[in-house]
């Protein structure tokens, strides 16, 4: 009797794992498979298309631009505070930008990831092209209406590729900033983001960003290694200005200082960020500072790209 | 005058238990008026007036035993208006309080441990069990709840649209279950009104694939079909009402319930100490879980020190327990033990049950300036002072992954690990604080439990960051030199045969 139970057993599941493979090998199941769209999308684009599934395939992908474009009409309202902050360098020329989302799932998101690290890619070559100045910094902002209008990586444009992103996520995306910073030759460029998240070396993304220009007397080889601490200082510590030595007292609370070079370091408690200047030969040029959906000062959004050339 | 209030109360008295709302309305008008009338009529009335609203508020007894669950899945998949249909539903049979969907997504933000979370806390019961549920709109808030454990789960009702699939956040959702400790899931195929069979398998096969690659029970994971909407909206009861009430009946039978304090090892952290003459010590605090009896060994551990003995007594209100449970405010007289040596932040436990350390990796969350935070973000190599049951000790800070993170920001979490001062009783998964002097830094879990450190680094810890570092550089270096003895060892006998 229980040996006839157990061969019931076996006979039953064998019957349940051909039937299974069937299922995988359905088109609806391969559809999802390769696109993974929604179940119900990829059967809307099988009957579309006669269960065809190579047609199916490219109706998904057209399909997808238009319904992005629809979706981001009828989500245009929502509030995005989610997202990331991404931050590239070369010494010489570097880019920090923050794209939003509505929820910290997409944020996490790789197809998410892949379009932040696309744009910060775009800007940066941006940044690159801009004009050097004897002497001095190139700096571009760009606010998310301009960002829109121009071409990415692969031709085609921001705005259709915001699109596309929004019909997979299903949540509003938007560019919200982005600087452009480009030195001339005695300055340098560093950057960094917290935490640092990055699929490739290059592009670094996180919740904050920091880009910091400075200046060196030295070639030592740490310089760039605590350009990148003094980063994650602006991070951490938020100063408002950098300062200057003989016109800005030091606070009697570190805790309220909002001159950097009379806080303390964030990587050394009881040492000021000004004896770590003194004793590296570092000059602090000129920082700024991203924090993913902080509040913007109304002038700040509605600025125009603009192009400023700060002499020295 | 006297005779005709007195009986008004006798009246009030027998007649609150059992009547109804009006009657409750009628009440609080009649002793608005006495009230007025007579202090002290109030004074005698106040407790059998709030009994009375006790119980018509409660309206479950404590009878059944008690489970923690909750909603888990990608958003739009239908966990809010799956949590409103179940009670919608169960409050048929009065067995909960029907609530709305806007009621349950409007959950008011609540603080724990002084941190901001978003979270919907409900109860209901079915035929065997008592319910607490947990919504949660956001990634943010289940970490947030995972770290204070304000609503901790038993298990968990992952819910999957049929029409989307296991969505990337299904996963991540699931990951997160995972490290809150929840072993056993029930699975809601959600919105099959819209969707086909064939759908309805391929979603099957998709979430048992993910749930088996992720650690858990792929194949004996329940699965029920339904639709939450139609069981909200009493549409089509066969995949609408029936769907929920089969749903309830897996949960029931498959998350099993918790261990109840009282049948775990006796656990008592000591308050207080005093010592009385003639009788010895005596140790205060509450019983946090077993019991104890006279006669019963136990172990007094804790700052590195460690005693056996046994119990002469138990006492409350100065009389005398013939046995002390969880839950009770005692004080325990233990015998050879002198006052000095106990010590609040101690543990008094059964024997060989608890350890004593003082090297753990947690995960952290660092409060924001809102949340009455430091606003200053946790470093690598940060001293401060941590707080857990009665104890308490200074812990140096490190931060794992450097690469990845070189602090941890108010408002976030993050892993770390802490090297305490003094070994003390901790286990895994018990919860903690952080403060500063100038106020409290961030709470914790305890997700790792290290080795104990050695003498050596317990005393560089002393002199902090540089102690440390130099202490690292020391082991570095050692480590380097004998990597160098052992290849020049293998050199030699390579080269002799
Ligand atoms: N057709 C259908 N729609 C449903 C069903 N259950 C929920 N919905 C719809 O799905 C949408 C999302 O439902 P919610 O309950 O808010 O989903 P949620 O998982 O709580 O979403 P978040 O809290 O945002 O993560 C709502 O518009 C519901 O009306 C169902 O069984 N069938
Ligand atoms: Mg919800």
């Amino acid at each position: 009797m229980n040996e006839l139970f157990i061969l019931r057993n076996i006979y039953l599941s064998d019957m349940l794992r051909i039937y299974y493979q069937c299922l995988r090998n359905s088109l609806l199941a391969k559809l999802r498979g390769n696109t993974g769209y929604p179940f119900t999308t990829c059967k809307n684009a099988l009957e579309a298309c006669n269960y065809d599934l190579k047609k199916a395939e490219e109706w998904l992908k057209e399909q997808a631009l238009k319904l992005g474009w629809n979706k981001a009409y009828k989500l245009a309202g929502r509030k995005t505070f989610q997202g990331l902050v991404a931050v590239t360098t070369n010494q010489k020329s570097g880019t920090m930008v923050e794209v939003n989302c509505e929820t910290d799932f997409v944020a996490r998101n790789s197809l998410f990831r892949k379009f932040v690290s696309n744009i910060t890619e775009m800007c940066f070559s941006v940044a690159k092209e801009q004009n050097h100045f004897e002497n001095a910094i190139a700096k571009t902002y760009f606010n998310s209406e301009e960002i829109k209008k121009f071409k990415g990586l692969d031709g085609e444009s921001v705005e259709n590729e915001i699109a596309l992103l929004i019909s997979q996520v299903g949540e509003k995306i938007l560019i919200r900033r982005a600087l452009c910073l480009n030195v001339s030759d005695n300055l340098l460029i560093a950057g960094s983001t917290h935490p640092i998240l990055s699929e490739n070396q290059s592009i670094l993304m996180g919740n904050y960003g920091s880009l910091l220009v400075y200046k060196s007397t030295t070639d030592d080889e740490k310089i760039p290694f605590i350009a990148k601490q003094l980063c994650q200082h602006i991070i951490g510590k938020k100063p408002e200005r950098i300062g200057e030595i003989d016109k800005d007292q030091p606070k009697e609370n570190v805790d309220n200082e909002e001159c950097m070079i009379h806080q303390e370091f964030l990587m050394e408690t009881e040492l000021p960020v000004s004896q770590v200047l003194q004793e590296t030969g570092i000059s602090l040029i000129e920082f700024a500072r991203f924090e993913r959906g902080e509040d913007l000062e109304e002038e700040e959004i509605n600025i125009t790209p603009k192009i400023s050339k700060l002499q020295l | 005058m006297w005779f005709r209030k007195s009986q008004l109360t006798t009246k009030l008295i027998t007649c609150t238990i059992s009547q109804s709302n009006l009657n409750h309305i009628w009440l609080i008008r009649s002793i608005y008026t006495i009230c007025k009338q007579n202090e002290f009529i109030l004074r005698k009335l106040v407790p059998v007036f709030s009994q009375n609203r006790f119980q018509s508020k409660e309206t479950f007894q404590r009878d059944k035993p008690h489970v923690n669950i909750g909603t888990i899945g990608h958003v739009d998949h239908g966990k809010t208006t799956l949590t409103s249909a179940i009670t919608k539903v169960l409050a048929k049979k009065k067995l909960a309080k029907a609530k709305e969907y806007e009621e349950i997504d409007n959950a008011p933000e609540e603080k724990a441990r002084g941190i901001t979370i978003n979270a919907a806390h409900l109860d209901y019961q079915t035929e065997n069990r008592h319910y607490g549920h947990t919504d949660c709109p956001g990634h943010a808030d289940y970490i947030k709840n995972m770290i204070t454990g304000t609503s901790q789960m038993d298990g968990a009702i992952l819910v999957v649209a049929a029409t989307d699939g296991c969505m990337p956040q299904t996963k991540e959702h699931l990951l997160l279950a995972k490290q809150i400790g929840i072993m056993h899931v029930v699975v809601f195929i959600n919105k099959i009104d819209a969707a086909d069979a064939e759908m309805l398998e391929l979603v099957e096969i998709e979430i048992r694939e993910t749930l088996s690659s992720m650690g858990f029970d792929g194949t004996n994971t329940p699965f029920v079909k339904g639709s939450a909407l139609y069981a909200l909206e009493n549409k089509e009861p066969e995949i609408g009402e029936k769907s929920i009430l089969k749903l309830l009946e897996e949960v029931d039978r498959h998350i099993p319930l918790p261990v109840r304090d009282l049948d775990k090892p006796f656990y008592f952290p000591v308050e207080h100490v005093y010592s009385i003459v003639g009788r010895g010590t005596v140790i205060t605090g509450k019983v946090e879980r077993g019991k104890v009896k006279r006669g019963d060994p136990v172990e007094l551990l804790g700052y590195n020190k460690y005693f056996k003995t046994t119990v002469t007594g138990c006492e409350t209100f100065h009389k005398t327990l013939p046995e002390a449970q969880a839950g009770d405010q005692v004080g325990i007289l233990i015998k050879g033990v002198k006052k000095d040596d106990a010590r609040r932040g101690m543990v008094l436990s059964h024997p060989n049950t608890v350890k004593q350390h003082d090297h753990i990796e947690a995960q952290l969350y660092v409060l924001n300036k809102d949340e009455g935070g430091c606003a200053v973000p946790v470093v690598d190599y940060t001293i401060t002072h941590i707080y857990s049951k009665t104890w308490d000790t200074a812990v140096n800070i490190r931060i794992p992954n450097l690469d990845e993170r070189e602090m941890i920001m108010p408002g976030e979490d993050g892993r770390i690990i802490a090297k305490l001062y003094k070994p003390m009783v901790l286990e895994l998964g018990q919860r903690f604080t952080f403060r500063n002097p100038t106020g409290t830094l961030g709470t914790g879990i305890i997700s790792k439990i290290n080795e104990n450190l050695l003498e050596d680094e317990r005393i560089a810890l002393s002199d902090g960051k540089k102690g440390l570092m130099k202490y690292e550089k020391r082991m570095a270096e050692k480590a380097a030199r004998e990597a160098e003895r052992a290849k020049k060892a293998a050199a030699k006998k390579a080269a002799s045969s």
